[in-house]
């Protein structure tokens, strides 16, 4: 059984579909891209999955879960764990109360082992605890949410685009804790637009283009197809 | 200096409820109309509590509940079902003017039927000291006592409380908040049980302050804007301050201005205006500062 499957999802905001009759799997322990140029519809997948947009048709299971009638808060505690690519910290909290927000069903005492856990992997935030992430800069920035959305224990981690902005530097050390996190065994559907780094990062991927499925397979042989050519022929047929 | 109890008063009145005031627009985005209306329910508790025996304290915690009581309701009821609904912020903001002129007129009808139009509490002042020929009574020391151990629960809550920093977290980025998991609506019930709270609270003062009538908290509620709108909606110390600057210039500073230029007092409630104006021209300006320079 996959941990993700979307079959024949169309869904949008308000009454405007974004994406169109999208069929997906994401199976345990795999990592799977989702490439695509921009306003292709890739975040709206990863929204969809969350449960922040309007979903007019299709259903998605997880884990043998059916999410629809599941409100976005319960799906995190369902094990989906959700990198935004903007607005992905909460600014006007310190580090320490944002890591304890990503654990916020936990008890206090499990609450306190997690963080630990947490900064093992991120030991970077460790003298910073106190500061309020709203001063820190884009990359630490990035550090904090991804230690957050490691606090929630996810089944399924979705990385919104987790390089957009950065400088080269930090995008290699976002890259390494995505490493560190399939490393850790976790099913990782990751969203970006630099098609070649997530390529190298993923078993699978799938390519959008139009709000569409226009390709998919793994990652070595997406890497081999012409990915400009697609953009292009799909976005103007 | 006669002026500053008074001016106490008023303004611990108004920076009570418009810390509440602040506290609904950050976590839930809308500001409440309605707010007049808890505030009216606080008056009538307590000085119907006081009037019956009750002591002003447990009057005044039971205006409280009654305000949170009533706050909860209104957004169980009406507010929140309009915003599953995918109703914006500023529809759920204009239906709460509609919250606020049924609980309005349900109480005027009410307050008619039982002879309640116009009441005063059974609150009895005492003067403890004389500045200058005003006294300070144990009414302007109740009334800075709550506005402080409001705020220092209120900040407790928020910085100590698993609730509070939810609060905080929803106020910052309410969808992120939803995708990691924290209960927004039992954070936003949370949040509408201290809003009411504190607006029946500041209505208890108000009722042992006069005599109140159905419109008491609806009057009122154009000064708790004005220190809420100094605070922008987001700052609880600038949205404290606000309180004072208006408690402080519709009483110390008209009385200044009527003795200097003989303005009469009976025009203070334009300070409120004034204050709202100047601080919406303030921020417009410093918003666009160089674009039409430029």
């Amino acid at each position: 059984m996959s941990l993700l499957e979307l079959s024949g999802v169309t869904a949008g905001y308000g009454k405007i579909p974004i994406v169109r009759e999208i069929d997906l799997t994401v199976e345990k322990g795999e990592t799977l891209a989702v490439i695509g140029p921009n306003g292709s519809g890739k975040s709206t997948l990863a929204k969809t999955v969350i449960g922040l947009t309007t979903l007019f048709s299709g259903t998605i299971r997880f884990d043998g879960v059916d999410l629809t009638p599941v409100p976005p808060d319960r799906r995190a505690l369902l094990g989906i764990g959700y990198l935004p690519q903007t607005g992905n910290v909460f600014p006007d909290l310190t580090v320490q109360e944002n890591l304890e927000m990503g654990g916020y069903h936990l008890k206090r005492t499990e609450l306190r082992l997690k963080v630990a856990e947490v900064l093992e992997l991120f030991p970077e935030l460790r003298d910073r605890l106190n500061q309020k992430v709203g001063t820190m800069s884009g990359g630490e920035r990035q550090m904090v949410a991804m230690a957050r959305l490691l606090m929630m224990s996810p089944k399924l981690v979705i990385l919104d685009e987790p390089s957009a902005g950065l400088a080269p530097k930090i995008v290699e050390r976002v890259y390494q804790k995505i490493e560190a996190m399939r490393g850790m065994g976790m099913t990782v559907l990751l969203i970006e637009q630099h098609a070649l780094k997530a390529l190298k990062s993923s078993d699978r991927a799938v390519v959008m283009v139009g709000g569409r499925i226009a390709l998919a397979g793994t990652s070595s042989e997406v890497s081999k197809v012409d990915l400009r050519s697609v953009f292009f022929q799909v976005s103007r047929g | 200096m006669g002026q500053i109890p008074i001016s106490l008063l008023a303004s611990s009145l108004y920076a009570t409820a418009a810390v509440g005031l602040t506290l609904n627009y950050l976590v839930l985005k809308y500001a409440d109309f309605a707010l007049g209306e808890y505030i009216t329910v606080g008056c009538y508790v307590a000085a119907l509590l006081t009037l019956s025996g009750l002591d002003p304290i447990t009057a005044m915690i039971a205006s409280g509940l009654s305000g949170a009581t009533l706050a909860f309701l209104a957004d169980e009821l009406a507010l929140k079902p309009l915003e599953r609904r995918g109703a914006t912020a500023l529809q759920v903001f204009i239906a709460t003017i509609g919250v606020s002129l049924l609980i309005r007129y349900v109480l005027s009808i009410v307050a008619d039927l039982e002879d309640l139009l116009f009441l005063s509490s059974g609150f009895r002042v005492v003067p403890l000291i004389y500045i200058g020929n005003r006294p300070l009574t144990n009414l302007h020391l109740l009334a800075v006592s709550v506005l402080v151990a409001s705020v220092a629960t209120l900040t407790y809550v928020s910085l100590r409380t698993k609730l509070g920093k939810g609060m905080r977290a929803v106020a910052s980025n309410r969808d992120l908040a939803i995708s990691s998991g924290i209960p927004v609506w039992r954070i936003r019930r949370f949040t509408r049980l201290l809003v009411g709270a504190l607006a029946g609270l500041s209505g208890a003062l108000w009722a042992y302050y006069t005599s109140i009538n159905p419109e008491s908290g609806w009057r009122l509620l154009l000064w708790v804007f004005a220190a809420s709108i100094i605070g922008n909606f987001t700052s609880f110390p600038l949205t404290l301050l606000g309180g004072f600057v208006v408690g402080f210039s519709e009483n110390l500073g008209m009385w200044a201005v009527s003795r200097t230029l003989g303005v009469p007092t009976a025009y203070k409630p334009l300070i409120p205006y004034i204050a709202i104006v100047a601080v919406l021209l303030y921020r417009y300006r410093m918003r666009f500062k160089g674009v039409f320079e430029s």
